[in-house]
């Protein structure tokens, strides 16, 4: 008896191979959930008036570097980044997945890298409306 | 009378066996790297073995197998990151098959794309408490989308499958 309860708990069912309406609602519904929640941050994106790159570790404003000007900013000896023709990527990083390296390139239009290792998100603010909007204010 | 024992040893085997080859997906991905639209995206053709798991043997094995995985793979190839971060989404999504599984409205395929969703969402939590200001409203929908298909992947293949190993366990 036992053992049929426990066959009846697990076992592979013949409902569970046929797909019903059931499964077309949930997965369209994650399908039309996932691309609404992906056109919000893209059509409520403005695009800023003086682009310019905000660097955060662990939550904390490292600094705000305009896009105008091509350079190579060192983050805490771990990431180094450029910008260069109003693009920025990260171009090295000590830890071992390199996944930050390969983000690609980032630029007035918005996007984000991420150094989860080092905790470390690059973003496009708008020079403007960030603290202060002292463009020269290279924090450091 | 005396086949109590030899359940007992064939599960132990065949929870052995499946590890095993969870496992070896996980150094597939890792040795043979698949170019993908966001860095760090992976098949997840592991995913494969824990969903066939969790219908031959149920939630409680699926946990424990796919948390011995992670850890397995994580001090193999990653580092203490990519083991919070698998941990996290293996049991939300684990949890959230077995939920949906347990209501009988669902096939495989719907339970396995939710559990696909629920695997990046769990990982994108982390990111998010882990790194303060992490960009999560890029990450989510993109993330989920691919978990999705992934997913759906995954529960076809396990329609296929679990009908021919189901005498394993």
């Amino acid at each position: 008896m036992m053992q049929n309860d426990k066959d009846e708990k697990t076992a592979y069912r013949r409902s569970d191979r046929q797909i019903r309406r059931n499964d077309l609602l949930l997965i369209g519904g994650l399908a039309l959930l996932s691309v609404i929640l992906l056109i919000i941050p893209i059509v409520t994106a403005v695009k800023p008036k003086s682009p310019a790159l905000l660097i955060q570790v662990d939550g904390k404003e490292y600094g705000t570097y305009p896009l105008t000007t091509d350079r190579e900013i060192e983050i805490n000896d771990s990431n180094v980044c450029r910008i260069q023709n109003g693009k920025v990527k990260m171009v090295s990083a000590d830890c071992p997945d390199q996944i930050c390296i390969q983000e690609s390139a980032i630029d007035e239009n918005g996007g984000t890298i991420v150094c989860l290792p080092n905790k470390i998100v690059l973003s496009i603010v708008d020079a403007k409306e960030s603290e202060g909007g002292d463009l020269d204010g290279v924090a450091r | 009378m005396g086949s109590h024992g030899d359940t007992i040893a064939r599960k132990v085997a065949s929870s052995g066996l499946l590890l095993a080859l969870a496992v070896l997906f996980g150094y597939v991905e890792a040795i043979i790297p698949v170019p993908m639209p966001v860095p760090g995206m992976k098949l997840g053709l592991a995913n494969i073995v824990i969903v066939t798991i969790l219908y031959l043997a149920g939630w409680k094995e699926a946990i424990v197998i796919s948390a011995l995985r992670v850890l397995i793979i994580g001090f193999l190839f990653g580092n203490l990151f990519s083991i919070s971060y698998g941990l996290a989404g293996t049991a939300l999504s684990i949890l959230g098959m077995a939920l949906i599984r347990k209501t009988g409205r669902f096939s495989v395929v719907s339970v396995s794309a939710l559990g696909g969703v629920l695997h990046n969402c769990g990982q994108i939590l982390v990111a998010t408490l882990v790194v303060i200001g992490f960009p999560w409203k890029w990450y989510l929908p993109v993330l989920m989308l691919a978990g999705l298909g992934a997913g759906i992947v995954t529960g076809f293949l396990n329609r296929l499958i679990i009908p021919r190993v189901k005498r394993l366990w």
